[in-house]
């Protein structure tokens, strides 16, 4: 089943003045699971929407498998969205909404009842089928729109949100159940969620939009140890962000940091005298003496359980946080002295001014 | 004085003044005598002589098939233009329609009586037909309840969640399969209860009949008002009890309809 | 698809509509005369035969005038009187535990779909000097002879009171309803005892919903003719009863007409107010 490769080239669209997609470009694979990440406003409910046929872009156009899907309305795409509000169909049963879509492919009798049956056993809502979609839970109703969208053996699986509206147990085994789903069929799933730690979690590829433009695209482990820049870093997960100038190049670079005097980095194409941000994730800070070792006050300690979060004050007013596991309790008190340290591997250099 | 008490003491006054003279008037329907303001003993000599009183019956027949056929039309032409003003976004003249629509529904009906009237008679000097009748009185009550039925249909549309729509067209139904198989189920209550309220505002207009009626066209409003113009008559007491148990079922249905729809959500 | 959505319904309107009003305007230009129409035509011998006749009469004559400010004085009443009534009812069903408020609101709304003419009518017998109120406050003792109150402006204030309270009950409930019950939760932490509650955050936050049941009481009963012709007597010449009467009585459509045209300039504003509240009359009818 190599089926179900969408590719988005030159894309735009305009509300009115403004620009909600700009000239983009995106390629999703057959088969994988990949997550449309962004903020509010970055654009990716639209292109969600376009995917879906529910509105036409402005330029640029869509193709499913090399097909091009400008113009084919949103009934006659082999693809299926799992709506946020699931938008289950209150005067039907959840048997009859299943059937819904396999219906207009004219599917009746007991290819029908045995296509409705498959799907309500795949998403273990057996003996389901007889209530009316209004009278099952949260967690029932999302896994009878999954049924819904999926009944129909799409090429492509839209998702919108499709955890947001679940508490957080509810969210943990839905993420399994969405897995094993997509391990099991074999179809193309697309996430489209502002939830980072969802897209991280789910999807094999991660694409980032900011502000209608693609910002990066990539593995969640790419997003994450490798950003594309400032703003990337920023947008996903923690970190710690220091101004500085390249003072040296080579193997690794040499950054001269007021107040911290020359700090070790990864690697860049970046020339000497050139303005730099260094970002640096808090767990990759070491208590303790290594590489750029500095001394640091601790100013604030938060507890949170199955980890602690340390505020450092190093010299000229530099601040740093960091995280440590709670294997014993918090390894330090609020206005300790202590050592930090960083390998230069774990150390982000972004050019300055740039997002 | 609690606060729980004040609110019984002023649903109790409330209610007892909305209901006392309902319930006055139907009392006295079952009283043996003619005067309506003595109670001389039960009986239901009233109704049977109501079912004597041919012009009554024949108005009250009149009546139904006028509110019938204005409630039908009024609910096509009020759901066209519920969907119209809720859902086509702006369109020319669209201030227009709302305006005409709300301003139908606030009008004082003597004046919608009147221009009607001038209205059918001009049309009837410049065509030289057809003349005035039942069907003048279709045409006003429809006017007059297809603004209502308007308002009902945008009010549940306004409500409506656009993505059930979407999920459909997604799901492979085309446009007209949408429209039958999810927007229409979804929105019947409230044409039903459209529908109900155009009926029931025919089934009471005065005004508006008598200005457009033509000669021999007489509701059942008109043979009231004339009776009742002239004072108090029991058997106009006995056919209100009527119309409050048809008012009252009507109303049991509507909750019912509009309750079904409300758990829906 | 979009034309008949919009076109059937307009055209509907601008034929028994808008042509209608346009023909109240020419009409109250005109003059009666004895015929069939019993008006003078606008252009005759190519020449504009309309005259503001109609209008100077109407202002000149201080039956209209009274008639006029009477059903202004007693619409206006009327409404205070539905604020008073209605208000607390309101209030009371919004109070009330969530399962009996639809029933009770369907008892406010019930009276509206029983023949509004056969309410009107019960209280004919209700207020009569041989009607129970006045055999009841004899039998009482508190007056010694037969009370009148029909005919008479009470009457139809009373009328008008009881034909117009849903309208007034269904507004207020709905902005009520909206309010956030944290709200008054927070005065009360706050400190604020129940009436200054009432005062500082209830009735602020309810006063959209008044002022709508206001207006949907107030414009019909200025209009109003049903009541003031069962319950009112000569002595209360509502404007309502004078367009009747000059119409059918004196045959006068011009005249009729020109004061249909007055009494739309005087409703024009509380019309276009009441136009742009009409979402929670819907509700209430729903």
């Amino acid at each position: 089943m190599n089926q179900g490769a969408l590719a988005v080239e030159g894309l735009s669209k305009r509300f009115g003045a403004a620009a909600v997609l700009d000239n983009l470009d995106l390629a999703i694979g057959a088969g994988s699971f990949f997550a449309l990440l962004g903020a509010s406003g970055s654009g990716k409910t639209t292109l969600l929407r376009l995917i879906a046929g529910f509105e036409a872009p402005d330029e640029g156009r869509i193709t499913l498998d090399g097909a091009d899907l400008s113009g084919v309305p949103p009934y006659e795409r082999p693809i299926n969205l799992v709506f946020q509000s699931y938008a289950l169909f209150p005067h039907m049963t959840v048997a009859d909404n299943v059937a819904f879509g396999l219906r207009r492919d004219g599917l009746s009798g007991t290819e029908l009842d045995r296509r409705v049956a498959e799907m309500l056993a795949l998403l273990r809502l057996d003996g389901l089928g007889e209530r009316k979609s209004r009278q099952i839970s949260g967690g029932q109703a999302q896994r009878v729109a999954l049924a819904r969208a999926l009944a129909k053996r799409p090429k492509l699986l839209l998702l919108d949100e499709p955890l947001a509206a679940l508490d957080r147990g509810l969210r943990e085994h839905m993420r399994i159940e969405l897995k094993r789903l997509h391990d099991a069929l074999g179809t193309t799933f697309v996430l489209v969620t502002h939830d980072q730690e969802e897209a991280l979690a789910l999807a094999d590829r991660v694409a980032l939009l900011d502000r209608g433009r693609l910002a990066q695209l990539g593995t969640p482990e790419d997003l994450y140890e490798r950003p594309a820049s400032l703003a990337v870093a920023r947008f996903i997960g923690q970190i710690n962000l220091m101004e500085g100038r390249v003072a040296a190049t080579g193997e690794t670079l040499t950054i001269e940091v007021p107040g911290l005097g020359a700090v070790q980095a990864r690697s860049a194409p970046l020339s000497v005298g050139a303005a730099v941000v260094v970002g640096l994730r808090p767990e990759k800070i070491d208590l303790g003496p290594g590489d750029n070792a500095r001394e640091a006050t601790v100013t604030d300690v938060t507890y949170l359980g199955d980890q602690s979060v340390y505020r450092l004050a190093l010299a000229d007013g530099v601040e740093l946080r960091t995280a440590r596991p709670n294997r014993d309790g918090p390894v330090a008190r609020p206005g300790e002295r202590v050592t930090v340290s960083w390998p230069a591997s774990a150390s982000q250099v972004f050019p300055a001014g740039a997002g | 004085m609690s606060s729980r008490s004040l609110r019984l003491l002023a649903l109790g006054l409330g209610f007892a003044f909305l209901y006392g003279p309902i319930l006055w008037v139907v009392a006295f329907s079952f009283n043996e005598g003619r005067l309506v303001t003595l109670w001389s003993g039960f009986s239901t000599r009233w109704y049977g002589e109501l079912a004597d009183n041919e012009r009554l019956l024949d108005a009250a027949g009149l009546s139904l098939v006028v509110a019938m056929i204005s409630a039908s039309l009024a609910t096509m032409l009020g759901a066209l233009a519920g969907f119209a003003l809720s859902r086509l976004g702006r369109f020319r003249g669209r201030g227009l329609l709302a305006g005409a629509l709300g301003a139908v529904l606030t009008l004082p009906e003597v004046i919608l009586g009147l221009a009607l009237l001038l209205a059918f008679v001009s049309v009837d000097s410049w065509l030289d037909g057809p003349g005035r009748g039942a069907w003048t009185i279709v045409v006003a009550h429809t006017t007059l309840g297809m603004a209502y039925v308007t308002l009902v249909v945008r009010a549940r549309l306004a409500d409506f969640d656009r993505s059930l729509e979407e999920a459909a067209l997604d799901l492979g139904a085309t446009p007209p399969q949408v429209f039958l198989r999810v927007t229409l189920p979804l929105i019947l209550p409230a044409l039903g209860g459209g529908w109900l309220i155009a009926f029931m505002l025919s089934l009471d207009d005065v005004v508006l009949a008598s200005f457009v009626a033509g000669p021999g066209a007489t509701t059942l409003p008109m043979v009231v008002f004339s009776s009742a113009r002239l004072g108090l008559n029991p058997q106009i007491n006995a056919l209100a009890t009527i119309m409050v148990g048809i008012g009252a079922f009507a109303v049991l249905v509507a909750v019912w309809l509009f309750g079904r729809q409300e758990r829906r959500r | 698809m979009r034309r008949l959505l919009v076109g059937l319904p307009a055209l509907w309107l601008l034929v028994f509509f808008g042509l209608p009003f346009a023909l109240i305007l020419k009409v109250s230009l005109s003059q009666a005369v004895v015929g069939q129409p019993p008006f003078t035509p606008l252009f005759a011998d190519g020449a504009f035969q309309g005259s503001l006749g109609n209008f100077a009469l109407l202002l000149e004559d201080d039956l209209y005038v009274e008639a006029i400010l009477a059903s202004l004085g007693l619409a206006a009443s009327s409404t205070v009187a539905c604020v008073l009534i209605g208000y607390p009812m309101a209030w009371a069903i919004a109070g009330a535990p969530r399962r009996w408020r639809a029933p009770m609101l369907a008892l406010v709304a019930l009276p509206f779909v029983t023949s509004f003419l056969i309410r009107v009518y019960a209280w004919i017998g209700l207020l009569r000097p041989t009607g129970f109120l006045s055999e009841l406050l004899q039998s009482l003792g508190l007056i010694d002879s037969p009370l009148a109150l029909v005919p008479g402006s009470f009457a139809v204030a009373i009328g008008m009171i009881y034909t117009y309270l849903p309208f007034m009950v269904l507004p207020i409930y709905a902005s009520l309803e909206k309010i956030d019950p944290m709200l008054s939760a927070a005065a009360a932490d706050l400190g604020a005892r129940p009436a200054r509650i009432f005062w500082s955050v209830t009735l602020p936050l309810s006063l959209p919903g008044v002022l709508a049941g206001s207006l949907f009481v107030f414009v019909p009963a200025v209009g109003e003719f049903v009541v003031p012709e069962l319950l009112g007597g000569p002595g209360t010449p509502m404007i309502g009863k004078v367009i009747w009467q000059e119409f059918f009585n004196n045959r006068d459509w011009p005249l009729a007409s020109a004061l249909a045209v007055m009494l739309l300039v005087l409703l024009a504003a509380p019309i276009a107010l009441a136009q742009r509240s009409q979402a929670p009359t819907a509700r209430g009818l729903g």
